[in-house]
């Protein structure tokens, strides 16, 4: 099945196009095809994760465009990473969808379903197309799609300003990222001339370490934006405005990991450079800890999780630039599932009670038993109490972070452990135990969610138990590196194929996180002790994490607020009414209808003119400097 | 030989022939136009036979190079009559002129790239240049066009000064007025030299709409009838830069050391005037102008790498950007003609009122972003990567953070085509010529952009016929 794989990204195109030229005048049915689709898109990739099991990879490739003698390749790479990655992201996006059909019935008559299940099918185009590649040019466009259509899906509810404003504001802070990364493919390109992935992994021990290290960190760069690290990560609780179950897809389970893929993918640029390494797992750890405070003080249960996922996602940069891309990749998958669980939890919590604030559930346990069932398994595995997978893989994690020597990563990697169960214990227990505080009358939803959730809640409890598998599946795959890159790395320390197992340490992170959950428990059950009572004396603390450590502000100050905006107006001003002269453009000119004409003034080209005698002048005194 | 001139030849009798018709029906407004269509077909198809010929014909030029870029003009020349068809069948006088004007327009381009010497180049500039100036103006009883085509004029007749005179230095200073004879003759240590460099680039940087020589841009871009606005972002950039290309390159290559290094100031002035501006403009063809501002400084990128690929990759700029832009101010012809409006606002709810076209302006306006796999991705990504294989990192970079901020205004296009609400959003009837032209553009769009491979092929083979 393995040689049919780059059928994988093109099944969504037909669901595409069906959507998009039935669409806007059929209402229903497009559910359907697009499931068709994505479940044909799901038996390929079994297939060939089946092959690459078997011990089959599979490379192929044709020429898109010969460009001074280079050569411009697209194809299709499987092998260990990206065929169990294409797997697991095809599984979840086809249970997403199965969800999508009953959680967006309430939507059917304000907007049209065919354009949600389009834009769904488009973005499974461009993240599948993305796993699969084989060079970075290609993974690049796939990139850039998964980033329009996560643009489109935020945005879904257009009529709401809050959701424009959020879809401008991904799109943008992301596109900053995606700078970064296309600076890291010219880089390469240039000093290596090749887009090749297999190809630049072999010419990589030659390049400078210089170059490499910049375009690494680049590339690095590219991730941050997609993925939501600081500090590119103010555009995620923001991109909750979106459809939950797009909450659950994108910025959950898969385009966010698309970062962590890209570094894993190129995981041989990686360890070549130490700064590089260090600079992944910096960024990552102090991702988890910054991001997992601001998640204790949210009271919208969907901002809860994506500053969660803000935080998950840094553990799992922690582990790649620890060196240790088995226990990177292993929180990926784990976290995957667990993470979707808990959106489309959430999803199900919110449809039921109709708000997103915590405040206003309570005691949901009774009548959404399916729900709160599998919305614990999901806060287990989160807060990475065994045998739930989070603690598997959560940690491996911290594991690879005290293997490798520093401290410092290490207690980021714990204390945000502590922090995360805490705040994820804080939430299941405010909406599903105590008195119900809302007005509504929430009841369980059709059977079509909560059959996905229990499907996800069972994945969310087993896929832990694979780590042993998983450890060796990814030792085996590491030894595909070019013998040079690893002989290297192993030299300069940048990686650890393997972890030894800690019991101290595992029983520790256990232990703390079994605390916090018990805190919460007294505090938010048992009333102990009353939170808001801690809140008072904490306030300046509390305003400062419920504010985002001000960093929307600071955002808002030097790009879109008031800055950005004088100094786009000064340039502007300078143009329109120096460089324009004093009379400015036709535009004006209409509005003073009658004057046309006579506002040809000649003084105006004067000044036009004078303007370009300067131009001049400062060209021919370049000269005479020169 | 003499067949060489031929497409001119019959594009010119055309041209004759569209104000002819006049003469006997001032009210059949199609004529002309069809006559214009078959004649460019006809120049399209002899060109094609043409395909590897090498001669010359007195001092005009026939070579690869040449062939492409008349390919270029005749595409371009083929989609503004479409664009202009439906525009002008309203208009209450007389239409002959307006086309002969494009075709003399497009003939004069077609010299451009032809030739090799000064005199040929300066007299093939100016009619295509004059050309241009009655067109902006065509609409004689409105005032907006009247301004457009004044101030255009007035800064054309400024330029084409300069231009004598940076060409009058050069031949006063080695004698000769062949490109190739002249780079070999001339030496830079005459001061002289840089005067005329100056003169040239403010000259040529005018036509380009180069910062700080861009003023006019704006005011004629939107007070000119949209169709001619198409003609002039498409076809009259495009006929400026080549004939930049042929005098720097081919001519004073030999002093690239400092020039080299003056336009990619201008590059980086260029397009960060252009973006930034144009993220204020709430007219749309005002905003596109300052668009075009902002490409012609990325097309600069590759004139300032000065290697083959950067050379190329400036020629393929063009060639998307004239499909792109063509196309974008198609359907604010559209818009225009049908009463829609201008501005961003009135754009709103597009997609419910003629929805091919709100599709590909969408498609235009990702690709003018850069979007991959788009036409415009390409050329953005060669010129860069030029820029960066020719050591000008800074360029480069200054390129791609440029091209972060454009997408700002393009989205802001996107959003109101389908987000904001119109107040009654009825489907308006689509013209079909209109629509032709602009599907057009967007196919050539999309297969630039999913297969570059021939066109980039083809220029790097042009390009390496002119490059020393």
């Amino acid at each position: 099945m393995i040689e049919y794989s780059w059928l994988i990204p093109i099944m969504p195109v037909f669901g595409f196009i069906i959507c998009l030229i039935g669409g806007y005048r059929v209402r229903m049915g497009y559910g359907q095809v697009a499931i068709f689709f994505m479940f044909l898109s799901f038996l390929i990739s079994l297939g060939s994760f089946l092959d690459v099991l078997a011990g089959k990879t599979y490379h192929a490739s044709i020429t898109w465009a010969i460009v001074g003698g280079k050569e411009i390749e697209f194809g299709v790479l499987i092998d260990s990473l990206s065929g169990i990655m294409v797997l697991v992201v095809s599984l979840l996006i086809l249970l997403i969808h199965i969800y999508s059909m009953g959680y967006m019935v309430p939507f059917i008559r304000t907007n049209q379903l065919s354009r949600y299940f389009a834009e769904m099918q488009l973005f499974s185009v461009g993240m599948l197309g993305l796993v699969i590649a084989d060079n970075l040019l290609l993974m690049f466009m796939f990139w850039e799609i998964v980033g329009l259509c996560s643009y489109l899906l935020i945005g879904y509810f257009y009529r709401k300003p809050e959701a424009a404003r959020a879809a401008m504001k991904a799109f943008l802070v992301t596109r900053a990222g995606d700078v970064m990364f296309l600076i890291g493919i010219i880089v390469l390109f240039v000093y290596a001339g090749t887009f090749s992935l297999t190809e630049l992994f072999e010419l990589a021990p030659e390049m400078d370490l210089t170059i490499l290290t910049f375009a690494a960190v680049m590339i690095f760069g590219g991730a941050v934006g997609k993925s939501a690290q600081f500090p590119l990560h103010v555009w995620l609780p923001d991109a909750m405005e979106g459809p939950t179950t797009v909450s659950a897809l994108i910025h959950a389970a898969t385009m966010v990991k698309a970062g962590v893929y890209l570094v894993a993918r190129n995981y041989p640029l990686f360890v070549l450079s130490p700064d590089a390494m260090t600079t992944v797992a910096y960024i990552g750890g102090f991702t988890a800890l910054f991001a997992a405070s601001m998640a204790l003080v949210m009271v919208d249960i969907k901002k809860v999780i994506a500053y969660s996922t803000i935080s998950q996602l840094g553990y799992m940069f922690l582990a790649l630039g620890a060196g240790s891309i088995f226990a990177g990749m292993f929180h990926l998958m784990n976290h995957a599932f667990f993470k979707a669980l808990l959106f489309l939890a959430a999803g199900s919590v919110i449809n039921a009670c109709m708000t997103n604030d915590i405040r206003e559930m309570g005691g949901l346990r009774k009548v959404m038993p399916v729900t709160a069932l599998t919305m614990l398994a999901g806060s287990l595995a989160l807060s990475g109490i065994p045998p739930f997978s989070g603690f598997f893989s959560k940690d491996e994690v911290i594991l690879s972070a005290f293997q490798r020597g520093d401290m410092v990563l290490t207690f980021f990697g714990i204390a945000a452990a502590a922090l995360t169960a805490f705040y994820t214990f804080r939430v299941w227990f405010m909406a599903f135990v105590g008195d119900y505080r809302g007005r509504e009358h929430p009841k369980e939803n059709p059977k079509i969610m909560t059959s996905v959730l229990t499907i996800l809640a069972i994945f969310a409890t087993i896929t832990g138990f694979i780590k042993w598998w998983f450890e060796g599946y990814m030792h085996h795959f590491i030894e595909t590196y070019p013998h040079e890159v690893l002989e290297r790395a192993e030299h300069i320390g940048t990686i650890q194929p393997h972890l030894i197992p800690n019991e101290g340490l595992m029983v520790a992170t256990v232990v703390i996180a079994a605390t916090s959950i018990t805190i919460a428990y007294l505090g938010y059950v048992k009333k102990v002790f009353d939170p808001a009572s801690i809140r008072n004396p904490l306030r300046p603390i509390h305003a400062m994490l419920y504010d985002k450590y001000y960093m929307d502000y600071l955002f808002e100050e030097i790009f879109g607020g008031r800055i950005g905006l004088y100094w786009a107006r000064a340039t502007g001003w300078i143009d329109k009414y120096i460089v324009d002269g004093i009379v400015d453009g036709i535009g004006k000119t209409t509005m003073y209808a009658g004057g046309g004409l006579r506002r040809i003034q000649t003084g105006n080209i004067q000044i036009y003119l004078s303007i370009v005698v300067v131009g001049l002048i400062a060209i021919l005194l370049y000269f005479e400097v020169v | 030989m003499i067949e060489i001139v031929f497409p001119e030849a019959v594009i010119s009798l055309f041209a004759f022939l569209a104000v002819f018709t006049t003469v006997f029906s001032k009210e059949d407004k199609d004529m002309p136009a069809y006559l214009s269509l078959a004649g460019i077909i006809l120049a399209l198809i002899y060109l094609w036979t043409l395909k590897d010929v090498s001669s010359q014909f007195f001092t005009f030029v026939f070579d690869y190079y040449a062939w492409v870029m008349k390919l270029i003009f005749l595409s371009v020349a083929f989609l503004v009559v479409l664009i202009s068809m439906n525009y002008l069948r309203d208009y209450d006088d007389s239409v002959g002129e307006f086309y002969a004007l494009i075709l003399i327009a497009t003939v004069g381009m077609m010299v451009v790239v032809s030739a090799r010497e000064l005199i040929t180049l300066y007299v093939a500039f100016e009619t295509a240049s004059l050309s241009s100036y009655a067109l902006a103006a065509y609409f004689r009883k409105d005032k907006m066009s009247n301004e457009a085509g004044f101030k255009y004029l007035f800064f054309g007749a400024f330029s084409s000064g300069l231009i004598l005179y940076g060409l009058s230095l050069i031949y006063g200073l080695t004698g000769t007025t062949e490109l190739t004879a002249i780079s070999k003759i001339l030496s830079i240590d005459n001061p002289l030299v840089f005067l005329a460099l100056g003169m040239l680039i403010a000259g040529f940087g005018y036509k380009i709409s180069a910062v700080p020589f861009h003023q006019w841009t704006p005011d004629v871009y939107q007070g000119a009838p949209t169709s001619v606005t198409a003609f002039l972002s498409a076809g009259s950039k495009a006929m400026g830069l080549a004939i930049f290309i042929q005098v720097f390159v081919i001519g004073l290559y030999s002093a690239n050391v400092d020039w080299k290094m003056v336009i990619a100031f201008v590059a980086i002035l260029t397009m960060t005037l252009g973006n930034i501006v144009a993220l204020w403009q709430q007219n749309v063809k005002r905003m596109l102008a300052y668009s075009s501002i902002a490409h012609a400084g990325y097309a600069m990128i590759g004139l300032a790498a000065l290697s083959p690929l950067g050379v190329a990759a400036s020629l393929f700029h063009i060639l998307t950007h004239a499909l792109m832009k063509a196309g974008a101010f198609g359907v604010l012809a559209f818009t225009a003609f049908k009463g829609i409006g201008e501005t961003v606002e009135d754009l709103g709810g597009l997609w419910k009122k003629a929805p091919i076209l709100a599709l590909a302006m969408t498609i235009f306006m990702f690709s003018l972003a850069g979007f991959p796999p788009l036409g415009g991705f390409w050329s953005k990504y060669w010129l860069f990567t030029s820029a960066v294989g020719s050591g000008l990192w800074l360029l480069a970079l200054i390129g791609v953070i440029n091209s972060v901020i454009s997408v700002f205004y393009y989205a802001r296009v996107i959003r109101a085509i389908y987000v904001i609400e119109p107040p009654k959003a009825v489907r308006i009837g689509q013209p079909v010529e209109l629509t032709l032209a602009v599907v057009v553009c967007l196919i050539g769009v999309l297969v630039i952009g999913f297969y570059p491979q021939p066109f980039i092929e083809a220029l790097l083979n042009a390009v390496n016929l002119i490059l020393p």
